[in-house]
């Protein structure tokens, strides 16, 4: 999928677990892994609005476009 | 009070006792066409209806059968998936196999036309069901996967 999430890259920025951000965001870790694996179809804005605040982030440093090769 | 899970017992029982009548008549079929129609092993009809019959259990038992799995899988809650799909395809090509065999015997007894004209229009409900199933898997999968 040309959408990559930056999950991972925030969290270690952040020094912050899996387990703690899915608490904070109120999604399940399943969820979280779901979004972390890029297995995801869609994201809320809900989910992504709770995301940003967690990680006090802009969601362009969670989601990044790449052209498919 | 009436529920979706006491309609879904029923329709599993009116399931086992069709899959029960159908082995009666597999077993009885022969005397059936005797008593009831009149129609001895030395009439003409007699080999052919009988031909009809057993060519016509077989689909129909099989049929049974996968509507059975295809319950116990919607009885489970695993109603929109790959295997409930494949039941249902499974049951409208059935149906449409029932369909060319009374089609052949249409030949022989006009009646069998009208049977096999509706066992295609139970086939393409059929079909049409499975496409809606096909969709809505779709639709499950993306919102499972919707964060």
């Amino acid at each position: 999928m040309a959408i990559i999430i930056n999950v991972d890259v925030m969290l270690a920025k952040r020094k912050m677990s899996s387990g703690e951000l899915a608490e904070r965001v109120g999604i399940t870790p399943a969820n979280l892994s779901i979004l972390k694996t890029g297995k995801a179809k869609a994201v809320r804005f809900s989910t992504l609005n709770a995301l940003c605040k967690a990680l006090d982030c802009q969601p362009g440093d969670i989601l990044e476009y790449r052209e498919d090769e | 009070m009436w529920n979706s899970s006491r309609s879904l017992l029923l329709t599993r029982i009116l399931t086992a006792v069709l899959f029960v009548l159908l082995i009666a008549a597999a077993v009885f079929m022969p005397r059936l066409m005797h008593d009831y129609l009149g129609v001895n092993d030395r009439h003409a009809l007699y080999s052919r209806l009988l031909a009809l019959v057993y060519a016509s259990l077989v689909p129909a038992a099989a049929m049974l059968v996968v509507l059975w799995r295809l319950l116990g899988n919607i009885a489970a809650e695993r109603v929109f998936t790959e295997s409930n799909i494949r039941l249902l395809r499974i049951l409208s090509w059935g149906s449409f196999a029932v369909a060319a065999i009374y089609g052949v015997f249409g030949f022989y007894f006009i009646t069998a036309f009208m049977i096999a004209a509706f066992a295609v229009f139970l086939g393409l409900v059929l079909r049409v069901i499975k496409n809606v199933f096909q969709h809505a898997l779709e639709i499950k999968t993306e919102n499972d996967f919707t964060v």
